[in-house]
């Protein structure tokens, strides 16, 4: 029985062809039955996202990569030439440790991204609900799961934000404690501003004020945001009403002046105020960072912090490749203790034909035994049978579970004689 | 103090260090890891010990914690490091012990590499009571002016931080250490107007008998009072924010644990 996986990511295939061999969820039930019902695969599930597309399968015999390129390139109706060269094999446990370090986010184009647990779990289940995943699938991504939510509490690597618009409200939970109850301006428009909004209002930011120089354009982000609309000339009379304040304007000198917060602070008694200019050339005089309890953050700024973020995501790829490595060593573990069934069953197979044939061969010498006397001797070979077996069936589990487990399974197969080598 | 309190204290002393180190280590990011939690157990194992060293001087000599200023300090901070512990969990911001621990550090220095007995003004207190609870409720102000420097010390540097466009997640957010500090300030000033209070009446109830009017220690004790007065008034009254009320904090603080640690009331002879 072999574990086997066939795909590709963002590193070997270029766009064109990951949209391609993409399982939308509507082929995904009709590609697992025909992996598990045509194909012959004893298992599969597929992992399709938009950077990945994955199949992982189980199946007898050591072709089945090779079924699974014929199934790819006939699902998407490919040219299985043209695939090659995309594509990436792995075997046996180098399949696991490739799906750990995928759940962990560091295979991902974005290092630490979440998404991708959640997408794991999808694949588990929708094999599950198609019922291709059997005993080593679900195994293999229960614990791909575990080993990724470990990697996201016991290490750093899906810390920090790495877009602009998610570090600059990771920059105001830095100076508010809650951004509930906190008041916002925005100015100007743009796609930036408008993700950056976004997010603070997800974030719960109570009250939102917006400010164009088109009125329409104002009203318009306005209802997008629940908000109150401002005319441009109008902001300095809010200015001491606002804890935030993102601009972002064509506008070719400064929208914002020194004074202008100045005034501002002096009314807000030295509340902190959190400013983010995106604008290019600026919209916010410079000069207020010298203010008391005034942070202004320009696009520079915001780009270092998501630089800096994605730095230390870096520094934990270390840490989580040993807890990915960890998890592989237990998942081999395992696997191994799955040989130990049918060595076992062997072992007491054996030990039965031999109790079978000792009886054979003194049939005629016991042929004086009463039918009860005859019980009596076979229940003793066979309960000697048992007791023998008894010790070296605990033994071999144990040996299974350890790191060498597979090698020593196989000293005792030529031992015995015996092939337990067929799994459950 | 028998040897096994010293010994006790010094171990302390070192838990302390040890804390301070982690913390350091990890707020600079010099290696990323997280000491905090083990700088966090390190601020534990102190007290702990620390507590042990100050039960182990009162079964010995059963003098109270007021005796020498070795106890008497190791009680403050025990109870500053007791309450700085619970402030950060409390907060969930991860390293309040940044500034808890080299506090704890160096007001257990002081007093061992500077012994001071006083054992006039034991034997003062043993005659009035009422001088017993004036200590006690002043070193519960010390205690707070002790939470408020820390948190107000936050303020600075995660201000700092947050100027230069850097981001300090083992900080808490600037609001919370603000907030904090004004708590933390309030619940000081009212102990220690309290214990300044009932120090006053005290002496103008023994006068000449003690403490002569003139007594330092009383008169260095005002400035503190003013400082905190004065920010309580600004942030809380007229509710004025900013790193300038902080740097008020700090001076307090300064000023109180110079009066404390470094002057001595005089007793009339």
């Amino acid at each position: 029985m072999q574990l086997v996986t066939i795909g590709l990511n963002h590193n070997t295939a270029p766009v064109e062809i990951r949209e391609q061999l993409a399982f939308s969820d509507g082929r995904l039930d009709a590609g697992l039955q025909a992996l598990v019902g045509p194909c012959d695969f004893l298992e599969a599930t597929i992992l399709s996202t938009c950077n990945r597309s994955e199949i992982y399968a189980v199946c007898e015999g050591d072709d089945g990569g090779e079924r699974i390129r014929r199934f790819l390139a006939q699902e998407h109706g490919l040219d299985i030439d043209q695939l090659q060269p995309c594509l990436y094999e792995l075997t046996g446990t180098d399949v696991a440790i490739h799906l750990f370090r995928v759940a962990c986010g560091i295979d991902s184009l974005v290092i630490g991204e979440s998404q991708i647990l959640g997408q794991v779990r999808s694949s588990l289940e929708a094999a599950q609900h198609s019922k291709a995943a059997g005993l080593m699938l679900n195994e293999l991504f229960q614990r791909a799961l575990k080993v990724g939510k470990r990697a996201r509490t016991e290490t750093d690597i899906g810390r920090g934000h790495l877009s602009i618009s998610t570090a600059a409200v990771e920059l105001a939970s830095r100076i508010f404690d809650r951004l509930d109850g906190k008041c916002a301006l925005l100015i100007g428009a743009g796609e930036m501003m408008t993700l950056t909004a976004q997010y603070l209002v997800d974030t719960g930011v109570g009250r939102m004020i917006v400010a164009n120089r088109t009125p329409e354009r104002a009203a318009e982000l306005a209802r997008a945001f629940s908000g109150e609309a401002l005319a441009l000339e109008d902001i300095s009379l809010q200015m001491h009403d606002v804890d935030i304040i993102i601009s972002s304007t064509a506008a070719p000198g400064f929208v914002i002046h020194a004074q202008m917060i100045r005034d501002a602070m002096h009314k807000r008694r030295g509340r902190p105020l959190f400013m983010i200019d995106i604008a290019v050339p600026r919209d916010i005089d410079p000069k207020v960072r010298d203010l008391d309890n005034v942070f202004l953050f320009d696009i520079d700024d915001l780009e270092e912090v998501v630089r800096s973020n994605r730095q230390e995501r870096e520094h934990e790829i270390g840490k989580v490749e040993i807890l990915a490595e960890q998890e592989r060593a237990e998942f081999d573990q395992w696997l191994n203790s799955l040989d130990a069934g049918p060595l076992i069953k062997a072992l007491r197979d054996r030990a039965e034909q031999l109790r079978l044939d000792e009886l054979q061969r003194w049939t005629t010498r016991l042929a004086h035994l009463s039918e009860e006397d005859r019980t009596t001797v076979e229940s003793m070979l066979r309960g000697y049978a048992n007791k023998l077996l008894h010790e070296p069936s605990v033994q071999i589990k144990k040996l299974a579970g350890t790191n060498d487990g597979y090698l020593q399974l196989e000293i005792i197969r030529r031992v015995f004689n015996v092939d337990g080598s067929e799994s459950t | 103090m028998t040897t096994a309190c010293i010994a006790f204290l010094c171990f302390s002393l070192l838990f302390y260090l040890g804390a301070t180190v982690l913390f350091l280590v990890q707020v600079l990011r010099l290696k990323k890891t997280n000491l905090h939690h083990w700088g966090r157990r390190g601020l534990i194992l102190g007290t702990i010990v620390n507590a042990i060293g100050l039960a182990l001087h009162f079964l010995y000599s059963g003098l109270s914690p007021l005796s020498n200023m070795q106890s008497l300090v190791s009680l403050v901070v025990i109870v500053f490091v007791g309450i700085g512990l619970a402030a950060e969990r409390l907060s969930r911001a991860p390293n309040v012990g940044l500034v808890v621990a080299p506090l704890a550090f160096l007001s257990m220095l002081y007093p061992l590499l500077m012994p001071v007995r006083f054992e006039d003004a034991h034997s003062v207190l043993l005659q009035f009571p009422w001088l017993g609870v004036h200590v006690l409720v002043s070193l519960l102000g010390y205690v707070g002016f002790a939470l408020a420097f820390c948190a107000a010390l936050i303020y600075l540097i995660q201000m700092r931080q947050l100027k230069r466009g850097q981001l300090h997640r083992y900080l808490p957010a600037l609001d919370t250490a603000g907030t904090a500090t004004f708590y933390a300030a309030g619940a000081g000033f009212s102990f220690f107007t309290v214990g300044l209070v009932m120090g006053l009446v005290w002496l103008f109830d023994t006068p000449g008998e003690f403490l002569g009017n003139r007594d330092p220690k009383i008169w260095m004790a005002l400035p503190t009072w003013l400082l905190y007065a004065i920010y309580l008034y600004a942030r809380g009254i007229r509710h004025q924010h900013g790193s300038r009320l902080k740097w008020l904090v700090v001076a307090g603080f300064v000023w109180a644990a110079a009066n404390m640690m470094g002057v001595r009331h005089q007793f009339l002879d």
